[in-house]
């Protein structure tokens, strides 16, 4: 494998009694768009500060494009986009006024810089907004400039900060597209999030962090291997009893069977025709059912066997 | 990037309606505000006027006649006197032409209508001249040979005290308060680099996290925004005193480009006290702007601008706080400039603003400087 653009090695960061970060070890390939997956309070987007040199950290070493990351290596901080959580614009500054004030942090020479703002411009979607004043937006489009903002001078590792927090449907597949354009451009995408939808939809490789570590790290096949879980069976029921339980739980593969609210699910590691097998059951009871549906196993799931808890706050 | 970084805080600043009023309407609204509630009270409408009398003869009484004649007649004469008639005499203090009516016999009388200044004025004079005369009939009895001697000595006593000016300034109380609220409105420059401080700070606003993350340093952003807010307030500055000159015609008597100079120390002045608020303390930017509006207030205050003489009980009480109040230094190198000219009080005043400034602006500088912080 080729020199990874990003690599983290041991990072510490403490701040006061709290770690927030505990010896995490990273390494971002050329090409990728790498998911760090967590919930809130995870350690994300400590990672994405020190990464930027924006926070001290108290031990490790990052190192961008092979070059240790300090806070005044400007070679390597001109080759990075940032899109923060916060939307990061100035009120007083129209649409195409903010995207090309910051692309000329970045780029010097003028027609070039012209000809990147309109492409920016054209590529999130706001040819129709360009005299616009931020506070004429709507959340999903300010979150377009944002991106617009961070991403006009063409970076070759763009990293976002959650960018769809807040952010309509619409907005959102817009954003997750043009994050995998992007991509396909040619930069190395960071993306931090707590959805792990967009982080299936999108990532090449993903690592799941939880309490500043990282508890697993790979391609989302990768780590859905790495659980017991294969396929989830979702069977409304009327009524079923003990014996009825302990005879599906019997069941080929099945290794958890539950009825909860009216409804039995069945979890199986591995096997084939795991659904008709059931089915089959149900039917020489004769059990009266409503709605069936089969999942397959989800990077919650992978976060809830890894943790014993729910990636998404409840 | 200078001409980038100059050009968009330019238009952004021209954009933002407060800055807009704080740098250009506040001074000229100030003013106007000052010239309509002070503008009667000037040293002009203050000067003293002759009191319109009624005088009435009774009885012939010579020297009486002669005093009145002396006071009554001159460049700046004590009163204005009408020689008539009783009844002329009544007509004239009802109408309120004549404040008093004077009597003349040998032993002089005085009727007014009301009470005030005037009457009281008409009053002390009577007694005085009462006093005189009798202290001079006792001579003339005692010690007829002292006579002239005592003459002599009470015509003296009442001389008229005359103002010398030892300068060509204008020491005009009123065109202090204009000193004040130029010195307020550079020292509101403040409001605008507390927040370029913050937003080119990662630890006090998203924005500044992008722009930390930049390639250009928060030093240069910082200096850039700060070049140009100068010139901004500068201007606005200007404007405003050139509308005190010109529009509601405060004399200044001040060489415009001193007081140019004056502006240009001031503005520097206040753009670095925003700058070290917004760049030193890490609390929300609200704060910030309480403690800077406070700060400048008692400034403003200890300088003067709410009440004439503090500066003056400042310096006999606690003199201390006039050698780090720059609203203070600014004042007070208006009135120095406008009393003594360009002497020693103003290079004083104009040294302490800068080495205030300098002061302020390194240690800002010391904070900016930094683009990794422990805690966003």
């Amino acid at each position: 494998m080729s020199e990874p653009v990003v690599k983290i090695d041991g990072l510490v960061k403490r701040y006061k009694e709290l770690i927030a970060l505990d010896r995490l070890s990273l390494e971002i390939y050329d090409g990728e768009i790498f998911g760090l997956l967590g919930p809130n309070g995870s350690g994300k987007s400590t990672t994405i500060n020190c990464l930027l040199s924006l926070l001290t950290f108290d031990k490790g070493e990052i190192t961008v494009f092979g070059e240790k990351m300090r806070p005044d290596n400007y070679s390597v901080k001109s080759r990075i986009g940032v899109i923060m959580q916060n939307v990061a614009v100035f009120d007083e500054l129209t649409v195409y006024e903010n995207i090309d004030y910051f692309c000329g942090l970045y780029i010097k020479d003028k027609a070039t810089r012209k000809q990147y703002v309109d492409e920016a411009v054209k590529f999130v979607g706001l040819e129709d907004f360009t005299k616009f004043f931020p506070k004429k937006l709507s959340g999903g489009l300010l979150r377009r400039l944002n991106i617009a903002c961070g991403i006009a001078h063409k970076p070759k590792l763009i990293i976002l900060d959650e960018p769809t927090v807040a952010v309509d449907p619409q907005s959102r597949n817009k954003i997750l597209e043009g994050i995998v354009e992007l991509n396909r451009q040619g930069a190395t995408v960071i993306y931090t999030t707590h959805y792990m939808e967009e982080v299936e939809q999108i990532c090449t490789r993903i690592a799941i962090m939880d309490k500043g570590k990282t508890i697993a790290v790979g391609t989302k096949e990768e780590l859905k291997k790495q659980i017991k879980n294969t396929e989830t069976i979702n069977v409304e029921v009327m009524e079923l009893d003990d014996k009825q339980l302990d005879d599906i739980r019997a069941l080929p593969h099945t290794y958890e069977a539950f009825v909860n609210d009216g409804r039995l699910t069945v979890k199986y590691s591995g096997g084939k025709h795991n659904l008709i097998r059931l089915m089959t059951y149900l039917q020489e009871q004769e059990i009266n059912l409503g709605r069936v549906f089969s999942e397959r196993p989800t990077l919650n799931d992978v976060f809830l066997e890894i943790t014993g808890k729910q990636l998404r706050d409840k | 990037m200078f001409l980038h970084l100059f050009r968009y805080q330019i238009i952004s600043t021209f954009r933002d309606k407060a800055s807009i009023f704080w740098r250009f309407a506040f001074p000229i609204i100030l003013g106007t505000l000052m010239y309509a509630a002070f503008g009667g009270i000037s040293e002009n409408e203050m000067a003293f006027r002759a009191i319109p009398v009624a005088v009435v003869t009774d009885e012939a009484n010579p020297t009486f006649e002669s005093v009145l004649d002396e006071i009554s007649s001159g460049d700046e004469p004590l009163l204005s006197v009408t020689e008539c008639t009783r009844s002329e005499a009544d007509e004239l203090l009802k109408n309120g032409s004549a404040v008093g009516i004077i009597s003349i016999s040998a032993d002089p009388s005085l009727t007014v209508a009301e009470q005030g200044l005037k009457p009281s004025i008409l009053r002390a004079f009577l007694d005085e001249y009462r006093m005189s005369a009798k202290a001079i009939e006792e001579i003339a009895v005692s010690s007829p040979e002292k006579l002239p001697e005592a003459v002599e000595m009470l015509r003296n006593e009442t001389e008229p005290v005359s103002e010398k000016h030892l300068t060509d300034g204008n020491n005009d109380p009123y065109v202090c308060y204009f000193y004040n609220v130029i010195a307020m409105s550079v020292l509101y420059s403040a409001f605008i680099s507390l927040e370029i401080a913050s937003r080119t700070k990662a630890n006090m606003s998203p924005l500044g996290a992008r722009c930390t993350a930049s390639p250009v340093t928060n030093l240069t952003s910082s200096a850039v925004c700060l070049l140009a807010e100068t010139l901004i307030s500068f201007v606005g500055n200007v404007l405003a005193l050139l509308y005190f000159m010109f529009v509601i015609k405060i004399n200044f008597s001040v060489p415009f480009g001193y007081m140019l100079l004056m502006i240009l120390a001031g503005v520097i002045a206040g753009l670095s006290i925003g700058y070290l608020i917004g760049s030193v303390f890490t609390f929300k930017k609200e704060l910030k702007y309480s403690l800077m509006v406070g700060y400048i207030m008692l400034c403003c205050f200890l300088s003067g601008l709410m009440y004439q003489g503090m500066r003056q009980f400042v310096e006999e009480h606690c003199s201390f706080l006039n050698r780090i109040n720059p609203a203070g230094f600014i004042a007070d190198s208006f009135y120095a400039l406008n009393i003594y000219g360009a002497g020693e009080r103003f290079r004083n005043d104009i040294l302490s603003l800068i080495v205030f400034s300098a002061a302020a602006i390194i240690i800002s500088m010391i904070f900016t400087r930094r683009q990794s912080y422990a805690d966003l």
